[in-house]
């Protein structure tokens, strides 16, 4: 093997040689071990330089797939919930407030910043503690996390079922940098058959997020299916930036 | 031999199409999770042995020489089984290996060199990959530059070269030495 050799096998990837060129090129790999191993080695460089720029999203869309292939008990469960009014619901109104949360590039600086957006919430109408849930509602709406924190607390000891305060409560703490407790919150939402779940897991890597533990947070965030069609596709946008 | 119908999804793996991906699992996952879990694996060993699969077969996806001639389904299952084989070797379960390891021997004779082809390139793949880690970070971005198919003369503006002449030597080095770190 010399220079010119190198340069041949080069070319014939490239698809420079004529006819002829390629005919004989072709015959000495047939009858030249030493050559066909070069010409080897340098079409596998050639892979793993097109493997470095693609196999990410690959792998992403292979994790998206596995998850919803190899976890057979856990699909059965949602679909059960489809068949629930409430979830219905629920999943149309969570749905249109994620549609008007736009990502918006020039207004944030942090990743984190740019996505932690949070749709209002809307307590009252299910609710017989009505005073605590309104003035809960008004002060996480109007952002003010530290007071809608307290009376979110309040509201939830009076009704400890109610998944949509309890996301509330663990953005409001992720608002005020209790990060700890609000990954342990998003954790219980995104581990319950609530309707919610898929927001748990959205909202679990954010706290990573803003923890700076980007790895964590991929991983999470590669575990949102497309059923939630807004998630998924604002976690595939979340993705791409990490 | 025949280019087989389900070459196809080699093209699928290259070009990430994923609902012909989705079509994979859909038609192959169930037989893995069996095989997987009644030689003590869990689900979630199952998922990963299914995906570095593919991840192998992505590699000869992107070979232009390499024709699939053999049903896919029967290359997922045999790769997926000698992965796990080799993985419960790794953890030192010797009675286990023991009882799965004549799988690998059983292996249908036409399936075999195109296992092998798939096992080697993912060997070479890992070895290619520590070579280039030792390169310096110019030549990384000037072969990347160069596999992404962007002009010689762009390229020599993007690395501050002088020209594309430059950036074709400093190519052929960084490839040289790419070889030689691979071969050392």
């Amino acid at each position: 093997m010399d220079s010119n050799d190198y340069i041949l096998i080069d070319r014939y990837l490239q698809g420079e040689l004529s006819n002829e060129e390629v005919r004989s090129f072709k015959q000495r790999l047939k009858d030249d071990e030493e050559f066909a191993g070069e010409y080897s080695l340098r079409k596998g460089m050639d892979i793993f330089l097109e493997k470095e720029r693609n196999q990410p999203n690959l792998e992403s869309s292979l994790e998206r797939l596995g998850d919803e292939f190899f976890e057979e008990e856990k699909k059965k469960t949602t679909f059960s919930i489809y068949r629930n009014r409430i979830f219905i619901g629920l999943a149309a109104a969570a749905a249109i407030a994620l549609a008007l949360i736009i990502w918006n590039p020039f207004e944030a600086t942090s990743l984190y910043d740019q996505y932690a957006i949070h749709q209002p919430i809307s307590l009252t109408e299910k609710s017989t503690t009505a005073a605590i849930g309104t003035k809960a509602e008004k002060e996480f709406n109007t952002k003010n996390y530290k007071e809608a924190y307290k009376s979110l607390s309040t509201y939830i000891e009076q009704k400890p079922d109610d998944q949509k305060a309890k996301l509330a409560l663990g953005i409001s703490a992720l608002e005020l940098d209790k990060l700890e407790e609000a990954s342990s919150i998003f954790s219980a939402i995104q581990n319950s058959n609530s309707a919610l779940k898929e927001y748990g897991t959205w909202y679990l890597a954010l706290t990573y997020l803003k923890k700076g533990d980007n790895e964590k947070a991929k991983s999470l965030l590669t575990k949102i299916t497309s059923t939630e069609k807004n998630l998924f596709e604002k976690a595939t946008k979340l993705l791409k930036s990490l | 031999m025949n280019q087989h119908e389900d070459h196809r999804y080699l093209i699928a793996l290259r070009e990430n199409h994923s609902e012909t991906l989705r079509e994979l699992y859909a038609n192959h996952s169930a037989q893995v999770i069996r095989w997987v879990m009644n030689n003590n694996g869990s689900m979630a060993d199952a998922k990963d042995v299914f995906q570095e699969a593919l991840l192998a077969l992505y590699n000869k996806a992107c070979d232009p020489d390499f024709v699939l001639t053999y049903p896919i389904g029967g290359l997922i299952f045999q790769i997926c089984k000698n992965k796990w084989i080799d993985q419960i070797r790794k953890k030192r379960k010797e009675s286990e290996v023991r009882i799965v390891e004549k799988e690998r021997y059983t292996t249908e004779e036409s399936i075999s060199p195109l296992i092998e082809q798939v096992e080697e390139e993912e060997i070479r793949q890992k070895k290619l990959d520590i070579a280039f880690k030792q390169l310096s970070e110019l030549c990384q971005k000037l072969l990347g530059l160069v596999s992404e198919g962007i002009a010689s003369k762009d390229i020599a503006v993007a690395l501050q070269m002088n020209d594309a002449n430059t950036v074709y030597r400093r190519k052929s080095a960084c490839v040289d030495r790419w070889r030689a770190l691979y071969k050392l």
